[in-house]
């Protein structure tokens, strides 16, 4: 099961794809991601979320048209792919499942 | 928003890095996102800021994902692969050239490996405290009416006080009171001392030394082990000296110390771990300076800057600089003793040194506290390796240069098939990698095997230790240059063939190039070890002319006793001596305060009687009773030598001749009429003594004064008739214990004594002897393999001129000229080198033996024979065989 594990930011960076819908390039993703979570996102990391995103075939991508500000280069904009809303999908029911399960007694924190 | 954001150049050289490792296909997209955010960046906090932020992204996305793969083409490897297996049977094939290649490497590698570990070590001292950074030794350079009279480091009482008060910088202070002399420290168990052993290395500190310096302590506590006067301090190995191996805690255990300075009973605060090796001073006690200072000799007035028996560490705030405080206490002296400075008409300036820096590069100039290290012996053993690594080297070069006839086959086969110079270039190079492989690893053998050997010779116990960073990154730079410097030049030889040539078999002219750089690499390999043997030779002979050399004292047959501690009172004195007289084959029995070789008792000043303070100089004086000069035979030439009979103050003194013409006394005999005023006391002049060495042979004479004192207890020596040696040494042992229960016997021979100076020489002359031999012998293994190719090159030739008549002894002349003529060119050319090198090492020595031309002539000569013997062994075997079989197979 190796090949399509979802792992945690991983799939916040699939969310955050699907949010940010027709505008989902690097540097919009980890700027979303960087403002959502609080969390200082590292370029090199988002990059190794995308590419093992890219190897399972969670999503595609294609150039867009090149801009001044990134020095004449293109954006490469990603799109969630079926399998990816697919594998969103199994994550959050197993998720939901769990929460579904726990007992109320456990959710009571101490002190409470 | 994004109208307000425009496009900046991004930073050069990151950019290009980048675009050099990222995968082609990432490269657009990465880069890409980095620009666009280096151009917000510019915007929002500006260039700097981007600028920095664009080199972070660069360098955090080099990640195994985004790399591209740099030595892409699987040729390469599958290239290597085939060369080392020609390499590997190249090297199998030629099993003796194999061997002397990587052998003279091996050889070189290690003593470059065990010359590394030395200088880690040297380079090391003192930094293990954690302060050492801050952390100084204060030193007053001293000016006579404005001659520099040097760096010490000796200074009164309450110099250390007085830094704390007026030098802001300094956070803290510690005064540091050697026991001179030593001292007998015993266990008390149940009141009663047992196990006494004498002591040398006691020292009187205050608390701030545990905090300045970094000690571990095993038992106690750090923060007050020395703020109760009786409180002692010991080393671990100390610990285990008095209580055995295995102690139960001793702290709380009482100490008994009895040595003149701070008797009595002191109880264990602490033990501390021993300092290492690479530690500027080392000890096994740490006093209370409080008892020291109770003295009173230290308590009364006018003694607080007079006594410089102290010296001062000092540490330093940590936003402080050693400028800033060595301009607020250089003239500190001045403020506080400026009548009596200026009377002297001396100028005292106080200065700071680190303590790493003490080990190495010392300020003081005169007598350092411990043995000390020396920045250019570093430097020497440095360029020692560097010379037997180049010697290895050469061997290398010379000898794969030397194997261009026998491969010139094998280039022109490869080149006509089409191989390119790159690709035979990448061969010869990949075999000169593996032969340096192999070489390195024997190294590493070779180290693990010499270095308990050499250690020795160097004086200091070094561990074998492969992790050290340094050590790893020579071995790194060894491995990646080596093949590089040593093969680029054979490979660039060999690959150079032309085809044609190559394919016809004879090609190397006598005047190609490759022959000239081959002699010429021979002729340094030779200077090289010109060098070396002279050194070795003239090294060795410096020291035995030092050892034999007539001091002007008898020390041959004098055996002296190390005083004893505690129990002495006049009445056991008398008694040990009273008996020792009675001894048949004692011969004079002394008393003195000092002996030849243990240094003066008393540094201090005198001038002329008649002439003002100005006129002072440094005169060194030693106690000594009067049979003193008679049992060690030093020579009065004028006036005469002490008697019982007057006290101490008639007796006057004795003085040597450079004291006669340091003051400007005339003749021998003029000084007799003259006075001088010591320290103060103005005394007549009783004698003259012939010049002797005092002190070690590294220094001249000086003025120096004896003085008369009816017993001492410091050294008794002992005239011995040579047959009667082993009783007198039993009866002293006897009488010793009788007279003074409870001390240790120590006694020596005055000659072994003396000799005991010259220790840090005769470790120098080890690793001169040591480095000489495996420089020479890498030298000889080169020549030999060299020696041995040309004899089989020139079998053939070798063949008919024994056909046609030559004798054995011609052809072996013939061949073992060219390279004794290459020898004799670097003799010359070492020559002054060499001369050089030797005159300043002698200008160490006050007495040398000066340099002669048997210096350079035995070195030269025994470098021939050897030389000789080497290619001897491959021509002579060559000129003996059976021409036949030479010149049957063509």
């Amino acid at each position: 099961m190796k090949g399509t594990y979802l792992g945690e930011f991983q799939e916040l960076v699939l969310l955050t794809i699907l949010v940010l819908a027709e505008n989902a390039y690097g540097v919009t993703i980890q700027d979303e991601l960087g403002s959502r979570t609080g969390r200082n996102i590292s370029r090199g990391a988002l990059h190794t979320a995308l590419t093992r995103l890219d190897e399972k075939g969670f999503i595609t991508s294609e150039y867009g048209g090149a801009t001044a500000e990134r020095g004449g280069r293109r954006k490469r904009f990603y799109k969630v792919t079926d399998s990816g809303t697919k594998a969103l999908e199994e994550s959050k029911m197993l998720r939901d499942q769990l929460w579904s399960e726990v007992p109320q007694v456990s959710l009571q924190k101490a002190g409470n | 928003m994004n109208q307000t954001i425009q496009d900046h150049k991004p930073p050069r050289i990151p950019q290009r890095f980048l675009r050099w490792y990222c995968k082609p296909e990432l490269l657009e997209d990465i880069e890409g996102d980095i620009h666009e955010d280096f151009n917000k960046r510019y915007t929002r906090s500006g260039k700097r800021h981007a600028h920095v932020y664009y080199f972070l992204d660069v360098v955090r996305f080099f990640r195994p994902f985004v790399i591209k793969k740099l030595f892409k083409t699987q040729n390469r490897n599958v290239m290597f692969k085939l060369n080392t297996t020609i390499a590997f049977r190249h090297l199998a094939k030629n099993k003796l050239y194999s061997f002397i290649n990587i052998t003279g490497l091996a050889i070189g590698i290690a003593a470059c490996l065990i010359i590394a570990h030395y200088v880690i070590f040297q380079l090391s001292y003192d930094k293990f405290h954690d302060n050492a950074d801050r952390v100084y030794r204060v030193h007053n350079q001293t000016f006579q009416n404005g001659e520099d009279l040097g760096t010490g480091f000796y200074s009164g009482y309450a110099l250390g006080p007085s830094l704390i008060r007026d030098v802001p910088e300094i956070e803290m202070q510690s005064r540091v009171h050697p026991y001179y002399g030593g001292a007998v420290v015993s266990k008390v168990v149940d009141s009663v001392a047992v196990t006494p052993f004498r002591e040398q290395d006691i020292l009187f500190v205050e608390p701030a030394f545990l905090q300045m310096f970094t000690f571990n302590f095993i038992q106690g506590n750090h923060n007050t082990a020395l703020d109760d006067p009786s409180s002692i301090v010991i080393t671990e190995s100390t610990m285990r000296k008095y209580f055995g191996n295995e102690p139960n805690v001793v702290v709380g255990q009482v100490l008994k110390v009895d040595g003149g300075w701070a008797n009595g009973h002191y109880r264990i605060s602490g033990v501390v771990q021993d300092f290492p090796a690479n530690s500027h001073f080392q000890f096994d006690f740490l006093l209370p300076i409080k008892r020291v200072l109770m003295r009173d000799q230290y308590t009364e007035e006018g003694t607080d800057w007079g006594w410089t028996n102290f010296y001062s560490y000092v540490m330093l705030s940590p936003q402080s600089t050693e400028a800033a405080a060595e301009a607020k206490m250089a003239d500190l002296m001045h403020q506080y003793i400026p009548e009596q400075l200026e009377s002297d008409g001396q100028k005292q300036v106080l200065s700071l040194q680190n303590v790493p820096d003490i080990h190495l590069r010392s300020e003081v100039t005169g007598d350092e506290f411990g043995a000390v290290g020396d920045i250019k012996s570093v430097y020497f053993m440095v360029i020692i390796a560097a010379f037997i690594l180049l010697i290895a080297w050469i061997n290398f070069i010379n000898l794969s240069t030397a194997k261009a006839t026998e491969r010139s086959l094998e280039v022109g086969i490869k080149k006509s098939m089409g191989a390119l110079r790159p690709q035979l270039m990448s061969q010869f190079l990949t075999e000169s990698f593996w032969v340096n492989l192999f070489a390195i690893v024997l190294a590493i053998g070779l180290t693990y095997v010499f270095m308990p050997i050499l250690s020795e010779a160097l004086g200091v116990i070094l561990e074998v230790d492969m992790t050290n960073p340094l050590i790893v990154g020579a071995l790194l730079a060894l491995i990646l240059a080596g093949p590089v410097l040593a093969g680029f030049y054979p490979a660039l030889i060999l690959s150079s063939f032309k085809t044609v040539t190559a394919l016809k078999g004879r090609f190397v002219s006598k005047k190609s190039h490759a022959f000239t750089v081959r002699k010429g690499l021979v002729v340094f390999q030779f200077i090289i070890s010109t060098f070396l043997i002279a050194g070795t030779f003239t090294v060795s002979r410096q020291l035995n002319f030092m050892q034999n050399q007539d001091t002007g004292i008898d020390m041959s047959r004098t055996l002296a006793i190390k005083g004893p501690d505690t129990n002495v009172s006049f009445a056991s004195f008398e008694a040990f001596k009273n008996n020792m007289e009675q001894v048949a084959g004692v011969e004079a029995f002394s008393s003195s305060r000092s002996i030849p070789g243990n240094g003066y008792n008393w540094g201090t000043e005198a001038r002329r009687s008649g002439t003002d303070r100005s006129n002072n100089g440094t005169v060194n004086v030693t106690w000594v009773d009067a049979t003193f000069l008679n049992t060690y035979g030093i020579e009065v030439i004028a006036g005469r030598d002490f008697t019982e009979a007057q006290r101490q103050a008639r007796n006057g003194m004795i003085i040597n001749e450079a004291t006669v013409k340091a003051f400007g006394l005339g003749s021998p005999e003029n000084a007799l009429t003259e006075k001088i005023i010591l320290s103060g006391d103005t005394m007549a002049i009783r004698g003259v003594v012939k010049d002797h060495n005092w002190q070690s042979l590294h220094k001249a004479y000086g003025p120096a004064i004896f003085l008369y004192r009816f017993a001492s207890a410091d050294f008794f020596s002992l005239g011995v008739n040579p047959q009667n040696t082993d009783k007198v040494i039993k009866a002293a042992e006897r009488e010793f214990e009788a007279a003074f229960p409870g001390n240790p016997i120590e006694y020596y021979f005055v000659d072994d004594f003396f000799n005991r100076q010259y220790q840090e020489d005769k470790a120098f002359a080890n690793i001169f002897k040591a480095f000489s031999a495996f420089a020479i012998f890498a030298a000889c293994l080169g020549l030999f393999g060299l020696a041995s190719y040309s004899v089989v090159q020139k079998a053939k030739e070798i063949g008919i001129r024994r056909v046609l008549g030559a004798s054995g002894t011609h052809i072996t002349i013939l061949f073992s000229k060219r390279y004794l003529i290459l020898t004799i060119i670097a003799n010359a050319i070492a020559i002054p080198i060499t001369y050089y090198g030797i005159k300043s090492w002698l200008e160490n020595f006050a007495f040398s033996i000066g340099i002669t031309a048997e210096l350079f002539l035995v070195p030269m000569a025994l470098l021939l024979i050897i030389a000789t013997l080497t290619i001897s062994l491959q021509t002579i075997r060559a000129a003996m065989a059976n021409p036949v079989k030479n010149l049957r197979s063509e």
